[in-house]
């Protein structure tokens, strides 16, 4: 069964709405009873009694009033169905945009980027018939059929006897035929992710294809692949439908049965006809609610499973350093310089160390370089130092302080970043720029971009600041995407600088230019640059050169040339392949 | 509706199947009716003492459709499924076929991973199109015709009273229900859009938004536009909601419409009054086809939803237009000839200007520049992927107009700078290039690209599968087998575009050496960005910004350049991943 405890648990933050829901179903099923006896004492008193339609118009239009009100209290328990849909969705999606901060920008890569999307948006919304349909369903199908059984308890005996014997049948039938068709279903669940996964393939190599003239081909091959999982479901599907079967012939046999038995013992002449006649229009009914858990199974395994990738993401926690006991706000500027002292850290689920007892001094108001082959651990330290990982080992000092006492938000409120691929907001470029220091005014802005030598280009533009930038920075070259960015260090004019030197394969020219605008951002700043530039490295006061998660040289440029060892070998290596 | 209809065109060949599945529907809906009606004349005609011998017909005919109802929906789900996935296979290869032309378009490219996703969800999306939208209206038109026909056996008041009821509720509806809400269904879906973007550009931008501590902003942004689109989507739940109250009072009008008419004809003695029961009940039984038709409209609109989608996709214009030549072409050899060539696209691809070069049997040449300089919009020009403005290409004297796209893939072979390898064995990717090459021609190519050995040391060595886009293989495995697959062509052009960008040094050295070694007869471009050993081109060409800068050998380039020298100094001054 899905009912899965732990989603069902989130009624419980608007168990009014959910009993609401119950309530205004449960007595909707008190109308269908009435309009049932209603009918049956109107056909009955016209048919057997030849009443004429005035002794029966006061029936009917109470038949009417009670049908008013039915379909009222239907319309009331969908309103605060979807006043739950609403409340919950609003609690679990606003719950998933908190919990992506504590994901952070270095597991959320691109990759989990859409599936998160996907997740915050058609998983949320999967919950919605989970919780308006299937929940309701479940508690529906156990109370309706005990109402409609009390009032056949007293009428006929042999009738509530078939509702009591089959009523169970039903679950029990759909269940079995439901795990067996489960089983296979899990089989079939292969070969269509199988075919899935060949379609998007082919789609996405089309271009492939196209070029080696092979496109005919997969169109049969689509058509096979596509017939062939065809096949195989309809076995599976050929099973799965007999539990509608079961649920069908349950509910219709039971019918005729009731039908035939009443008949006879009319026959008989000990029954009353009224009372036939009910049983007759009210039979339907009792299994009705059955068969809408029926229809919304579905609903609710798709709810459960939504659910389960939800909970993934609302658990996920960040460990906090064992050695913080109180975080404040420190008063510092760049006048202390940073110290890692023996800091290692490994990425969650992989074993080799990405920093190796790294031990530094980052000087105040100095430009420090990191140098080192991809995957030397360059990222993970200055990630460290954005208190996007946390150290595992060892400790991290500002003058004489733990760096991670102080609050995060007092730290970012002293840096600024420059990585390698700035993201464009999809906003204007006056927010684009501002989105560093939001207080700033529109003259402190153009001030900024005029810094970075972006203004002329801003300016060329028909809205200037106030151009939306296309949809994720589309019609921005790549040199201008990096300006603005330049812009916005300008613009936070930060005591310390966290740099990952753009290597984007842009035209020499403008490279030079835009390097030219960072190089003057430097002063009285601390900075710390992965370089990737030999101008860029030569201007660095320190320059530290890592390999393999380790700290291999120190010093300044002439100082490390005249050392011929790695660093010397990094710059030989470049020298050659060209 | 339009979209609509092209849609349901597509399944045209399934008629007689839909025809029968329709049937099926329409005989389980009746076998209800009958069950009902035969029930309750059974009961009425047994309460007034009918002789047991004339109620004979009525009891096997309460059996009978007890049992036929559960059959034969039984057999009408099995058809209908059957017919939907017929249908999911014609929707999925028109798709394919109508995106062979398309691609590479500017707009659907290799990295649209996401937009393939998205029309893959559509396409699956469509495949309810039988089953719950076309199908439910025949089966009620059926549906209403018989209850029409039966009531008119009565009278034809009964029957035309029915006929307005019943039609007026299963249109009208629909129809109050679409008009209260199509603004508002309009308004969540251009709602759902901006939340979707809002939530998209934060997840991208995260970095950014956490170091300048915008994300409360973000956060809030989010919150206020989601509570915009729960509100819109509540007002539609409440909407929706009204469907199955209305349908039910709709129901118990007709109910309480034809009491009010029969009841005197009872009367005065023209209606048997053992038919007030049978009308009653028959008429609820058969508004079990109406409470399915607003279904059948919401999917109606999510089916136009995801078909104009698709639509949208699948009409865009084709970039080319094959060229239908018939007979063989005589080639005097195949030297590439560009003549002043170019191309221009509304902003979105790099642009061309006044391109010529020649490339002669033998010949190395490659191409240089920075990213946007222009050089990937010469491979899609060259292999006809896109057609060029002006100026003119031919290959051993013919032109590109005479030839057919197919023709000039024959000759042509590139390997892109994003390679698609499929989902299957190392042997079935090569195949794609040459079906008739043998195991030992591609163990020859295989060994030019270094990776014999390791194929070799596989278990099952040509036939191991590499999963889904290659993913058990490494980068640079993946490029040297996407270089192999190009060799095994062997045709008389080739075209590397970036294709050793993402190598280390060690193995491009490698594959240029064995490009060298296989130039004979042939005609070689190579496009590149990164400068590695380039004395051994015989001649270079220089783009900037759309046009050939400067050109010559890498010797000759380097004394007299302007640009050249530059790039190489940019590359020279820059660590990258050794």
């Amino acid at each position: 069964m899905n009912f899965n405890k732990e989603l069902f648990a989130f009624v419980k933050t608007a168990p009014a709405k959910f009993a609401l829901i119950i309530a205004a179903s449960i007595l909707a099923s008190g109308a269908v009873i009435g309009q049932a006896h209603i009918l049956s004492k109107i056909i009955n008193s016209v048919f057997l009694f030849h009443a004429a339609l005035n002794n029966v118009q006061s029936l009917l239009i109470l038949f009417l009033i009670v049908s008013a009100s039915r379909a009222i209290l239907l319309w009331l328990s969908q309103y605060f169905a979807s006043g739950l849909v609403r409340h919950l969705k609003k609690y679990f999606r606003e719950q998933i945009i908190i919990q992506i901060e504590k994901i952070g920008p270095l597991t959320l890569k691109s990759e989990r980027t859409g599936e998160l999307t996907n997740t915050l948006f058609t998983g949320v919304d999967k919950l919605e018939d989970y919780f308006s349909k299937f929940l309701p369903h479940v508690f529906l199908s156990l109370f309706i059929p005990i109402i409609i059984l009390i009032f056949i308890f007293p009428v006929d005996l042999l009738t509530a006897a078939i509702f009591v014997v089959t009523a169970p049948i039903i679950p029990l039938f759909m269940y079995l035929i439901g795990s067996i068709a489960e089983r296979m279903n899990k089989k079939q669940w292969e070969s269509l992710s199988r075919m899935s996964a060949y379609f998007f393939d082919v789609l996405l190599g089309l271009s492939t294809l196209k070029l080696f003239n092979k496109t005919n081909e997969t169109v049969e091959k689509i058509f096979d692949v596509t017939n062939h999982f065809r096949i195989k479901t309809m076995r599976v599907l050929r099973v799965a439908f007999l539990s509608a079967l079961v649920l069908e012939i349950a509910a219709t046999i039971s019918v005729a049965v009731i039908a035939v038995s009443v008949g006879l013992r009319l026959l008989a002449g000990n029954f009353d006809f009224s009372n036939a006649l009910f049983i007759l229009i009210i039979a339907p009914d009792f299994y009705l609610p059955l068969r809408q858990l029926g229809a919304s199974y579905h609903a609710g395994m798709e709810g459960v499973s939504a659910f389960e990738r939800i909970n993934q993401i609302l658990k996920f926690e960040m460990p906090l350093r064992a050695d913080v006991h109180e975080q404040k706000i420190f008063h510092l500027e760049n006048s202390q310089p940073i110290i890692f002292n023996n800091v290692s850290f490994t990425y969650p689920g992989r074993e080799i160390k990405a920093l190796d007892n790294i031990s530094l001094t980052i000087l105040p108001q100095k430009v420090t370089a990191l140098v080192g082959a991809t995957g030397a651990g360059k990222s993970s330290l200055m990630n460290m130092l954005l208190r996007f990982i946390n150290a595992d080992e060892g400790n991290i000092l500002i003058g004489s302080e733990n760096f991670y006492e102080q609050t995060e938000e007092a730290w970012r409120s002293k840096i600024s970043w420059l990585p390698q691929n700035p993201h464009i907001f999809n906003t204007s470029i006056l927010e684009n720029i501002r989105i560093s220091n939001y207080k700033a005014t529109i003259k402190e802005v153009i001030n900024a971009a005029g810094k970075a030598q972006v203004h002329d280009f801003i300016s060329s533009l028909p809205q200037k600041y106030d151009s939306t930038i296309g949809e994720y920075g589309n019609k921005l070259s790549g040199g201008e995407i990096q300006r603005i960015a330049l812009a916005r260090a300008y613009l936070r004019n930060s005591p310390f600088l966290f740099i990952d030197e753009p290597t984007a394969n842009l035209d020499p020219i403008i490279e030079e230019e835009i390097l030219s605008c960072m190089y003057n951002l430097f002063k009285g700043k601390t900075v710390l640059i992965i370089a990737h530039r030999l101008n860029t490295i030569m201007r660095a006061d320190e320059i530290i050169v890592m390999k393999e998660g380790r700290i291999v040289e120190t010093g300044t440029h002439e100082k490390l040339i005249k050392r011929s060892g790695y660093y010397n070998e990094l710059l030989t290596a470049q020298r050659k392949s060209a | 509706m339009k979209t609509f209809l092209k849609i349901v065109s597509l399944g045209k060949d399934y008629k007689l199947w839909m025809l029968f599945a329709v049937l099926l529907g329409f005989i389980t809906v009746g076998s209800g009716i009958g069950l009902m009606m035969t029930s309750s004349y059974l009961i009425a005609k047994a309460a007034i003492q009918t002789p047991i011998y004339q109620l004979q017909v009525a009891i096997v005919g309460v059996r009978f459709f007890g049992i036929a109802r559960g059959v034969f929906r039984y057999l009408e789900r099995y058809i209908s499924h059957k017919i939907t996935f017929k249908l999911l296979a014609k929707f999925r290869v028109w798709f394919y076929k109508s995106l062979i032309p398309l691609v590479p378009s500017k707009t659907i490219d290799y990295s649209s991973g996401d937009l393939l996703t998205r029309s893959i969800e559509d396409i699956e999306s469509l495949e309810h199109i039988f089953v719950r939208v076309i199908s439910p209206p025949f089966i009620l038109v059926l549906t209403c015709g018989f209850m029409f026909v039966l009531l008119n056996q009565f009278s034809i008041t009964y029957a035309l009273i029915f006929l307005a009821i019943f039609l007026s509720s299963a249109i009208g509806i629909p129809i109050l229900t679409y008009l209260l809400s199509s603004k508002l269904g309009k308004k969540i879906i251009v709602l759902r859009t901006e939340l979707k973007n809002i939530a998209i550009d934060g997840m991208y931008g995260l970095s950014e938004l956490i170091i300048y501590q915008e994300i409360k902003n973000w956060k809030q942004k989010f919150i206020d536009k989601q509570n915009e689109l729960l509100k819109a989507e509540y007002k539609m739940n409440l909407i929706k909601g009204l469907h199955e109250s209305l349908t039910g009072l709709a129901m118990n009008l007709t109910v309480a419409a034809l009491l009010f008419v029969s009841i005197p004809d009872v009367t005065r003695g023209l209606l048997d009054g053992v038919y007030l029961a049978v009308i009653t009940i028959g008429i609820m039984a058969s508004y079990e086809i109406v409470f399915q038709i607003p279904l059948a409209f919401q999917y109606l609109s999510k089916s136009i939803e995801a078909g104009s989608r698709l639509l949208e996709i699948t009409e865009q214009k084709a970039e080319i237009t094959n060229n239908l030549v018939h007979g063989d072409v005589n080639f005097d050899g195949y030297d590439l000839k560009v003549h002043n060539v170019s191309f221009s696209y509304d902003g979105k691809a790099e642009t061309l200007e006044n391109i010529s070069f020649e490339v002669k049997e033998n010949q190395i040449l490659a191409i240089v520049g920075a990213s946007g300089a222009g050089k990937s919009t010469l491979v899609n020009i060259l292999t006809r992927l896109w057609s060029y403005n002006k100026g003119e290409i031919s290959i051993g004297g013919i032109s590109y107009s005479q030839l057919s796209s197919e023709k000039i893939r024959e000759i042509i072979s590139v390997v892109p700078q994003k390679t698609h390898l499929f989902a299957g064995t190392i042997k079935e990717n090569l195949l794609i290039a040459n079906e008739n090459a043998s195991d030992e021609e591609m163990y020859n190519v295989l060994e030019q690209v270094d990776l014999k050995n390791m194929i070799l040391n596989l278990p099952e060595k040509l036939n191991t599968h590499i999963g889904e886009f290659g993913k058990k293989l490494s980068g640079g495995e993946i490029k040297r087998l996407a270089i192999a697959r190009s060799l095994l062509r062997n045709t008389p052009i080739l075209i590397f575009d970036e294709a050793t960008s993402h190598l280390d040094n060690l193995t491009e050295g490698l594959i240029l050496s064995t490009i060298k070694r296989n130039s004979h007869g042939k005609r070689i471009i190579f496009i590149t960005h990164r400068l590695t050993r380039m004395d051994m081109f015989d001649q270079i060409l220089v783009f900037q910004n759309g046009r050939i800068v400067e050109r010559g050998s890498s010797f000759y380039l380097t004394e007299n350049g302007k640009y050249y020298p530059k790039l190489i100094r940019a590359q020279t001054q820059t660590l990258e991943a050794i």
